[in-house]
């Protein structure tokens, strides 16, 4: 990584470059003309059926089998 | 794996997709910036953030996919070049018919040019109005599973990990 004097100043300054790089992506957006979507004709999805406990098993093997800071 | 968690799991699963709303909790991302390739500069500008999801997140997030892709092949609602994030696509699978549409052209003489368009891409930068105007019209989503996509989307924060210390908190809003 870049130099600096510690992790967590690091931390914040790609936070930052991060946020900056966001904003000016989203600024280019800001007098896109409006966009229309296809209409598209189909039995409208409004409800999710709820999932059963085989499904939520096969689910959880197939993701990958990692974690972060956030599972601890 | 050990799987007698799996009906409190299920459950917490289903609160989210039937109630129409994703935990705020679970959508903080902890952003890891990773190295693009070696050689380049060591300027902030060449790492790639990597953001990193709960377990729980990315286990509703999957069962709601796979959910609304049941719904968008019944009705044929992607777009037809559409290659990436779909089953039974891939970079071979849009290679090939492009490489099929030169040969046609070559075949019949005629003219043929191509134009790449390389998106700057940093997280979150899909432009959430569209999208939902999309998940409505062309997708035909409404209702409680619409409610779900927006509550997915927004609000949402996330905090930049370098070696295991993290950022303040930053929000996407």
């Amino acid at each position: 990584m870049p130099q600096s004097t510690n992790d967590g100043e690091l931390a914040e300054k790609f936070a930052d470059f991060l946020m900056d790089k966001i904003s000016k992506i989203r600024k280019t957006f800001e007098d896109f003309p409006s966009f229309r979507p296809n209409v598209k004709y189909a039995q409208p999805l409004e409800n999710f059926e709820d999932p059963t406990e085989k499904e939520v098993k096969r689910l959880i093997s197939e993701l990958n089998t990692k974690s972060c800071e956030l599972d601890l | 794996m050990s799987f007698y968690n799996v009906p409190t799991i299920t459950k917490l699963v289903n609160l989210s997709l039937s109630n129409g709303v994703f935990p705020t909790h679970w959508k903080q991302a902890i952003v890891g910036p990773l190295f693009k390739k070696s050689g380049l500069e060591l300027q902030l500008a060449n790492y790639r953030p990597v953001s990193n999801l709960s377990f729980p997140s990315k286990l509703i997030e999957k069962d709601a996919l796979y959910r609304l892709n049941i719904h968008f092949d019944t009705y044929n609602v992607l777009p037809k070049n559409q290659s990436a994030y779909r089953r039974n696509h891939s970079c071979e699978t849009a290679l090939l018919r492009f490489v099929n549409n030169l040969l046609d052209c070559m075949e019949k003489q005629e003219v043929t040019a191509l134009i790449e368009i390389d998106l700057s891409a940093a997280s979150d930068t899909v432009d959430h109005t569209i999208l939902l105007g999309v998940f409505h019209s062309q997708y035909v989503v409404n209702g409680t599973v619409l409610a779900w996509v927006v509550s997915y989307l927004r609000p949402h924060s996330c905090r930049v990990s370098v070696n295991s210390t993290e950022s303040k908190p930053r929000s996407l809003e």
